[in-house]
């Protein structure tokens, strides 16, 4: 049905969704603290902590890769530069 | 049956909250998950160039969307179509519930390439909320925001 791909088994994806929630959660209670230090970065989240950072989503997941991860299953998020604000 | 919502903000100067679902996706040669802004302003789920960028999105074996182009908080993006999606998403209960989407859009990046493009966020759109029944409740007062079965 999906190709040759394969994917994760149901219940790594359900544990990997769950963490990834809570560390969604997790930068939601410290988005003040954490804006200053991110701003204008894309950031990877994983455990609760700042995994990596980086000016743009290549380099991001270079750097997670080289740390044994795999970026499709970890919190990716940004924080854009004050002043931006997208009006979707 | 509720499915919770994260309520944050995600600009460093708007002090207003968007909220937010995290999917896991399963599609042709894709699997991985993203967080995306639930955006009833939006009438198609949309994954944006970020998320289809660390997701290895195969963007040569994607047709064209229809239209080819979207515009998107500004930017005149190129689209692709991407068929038979699962989309799997936490219920109340911590229950992965799935549903299928005929079609998700991917943003590719536009030309020339503007760097503000990398904070474009993926959007849970109306077709998501219609197409499986969902209403979509948000309090940004009292930071609760969930989506209910009707």
């Amino acid at each position: 049905m999906f190709g040759e791909m394969k994917y994760k088994a149901e219940e790594e994806e359900l544990e990997s969704i769950k963490a990834i929630e809570r560390d969604s959660k997790w930068l939601s209670e410290h988005f003040e603290e954490y804006k200053q230090i991110y701003e204008g970065k894309i950031i990877a989240v994983k455990d609760q902590k700042i995994l990596s950072a980086a000016a743009n989503i290549q380099e991001l997941s270079n750097k997670i890769e080289e740390m044994g991860e795999d970026p499709r299953w970890v919190y990716i998020t940004s924080i854009p530069p004050k002043g931006i604000v997208f009006i979707l | 049956m509720r499915i919770p919502l994260i309520i944050r903000r995600a600009y460093p100067g708007e002090p207003r909250v968007y909220t937010f679902l995290t999917l896991a996706i399963r599609a042709m040669r894709v699997n991985g998950q993203i967080t995306a802004i639930v955006d009833t302003g939006s009438p198609r789920t949309l994954i944006a160039p970020r998320d289809a960028t660390y997701l290895k999105i195969p963007f040569k074996i994607l047709p064209p969307s229809s239209p080819k182009e979207l515009r998107v908080a500004g930017f005149v993006l190129p689209a692709y179509s991407m068929k038979d999606v699962t989309l799997g998403f936490l219920d109340e209960n911590k229950t992965m519930r799935r549903i299928n989407m005929p079609i998700i859009t991917v943003l590719g990046r536009p030309v020339p390439y503007r760097a503000e493009i990398e904070h474009l966020p993926s959007i849970v759109g109306t077709d998501f909320l219609e197409d499986n029944k969902f209403a979509f409740y948000f309090d940004p007062h009292n930071k609760i925001s969930y989506l209910e079965d009707v």
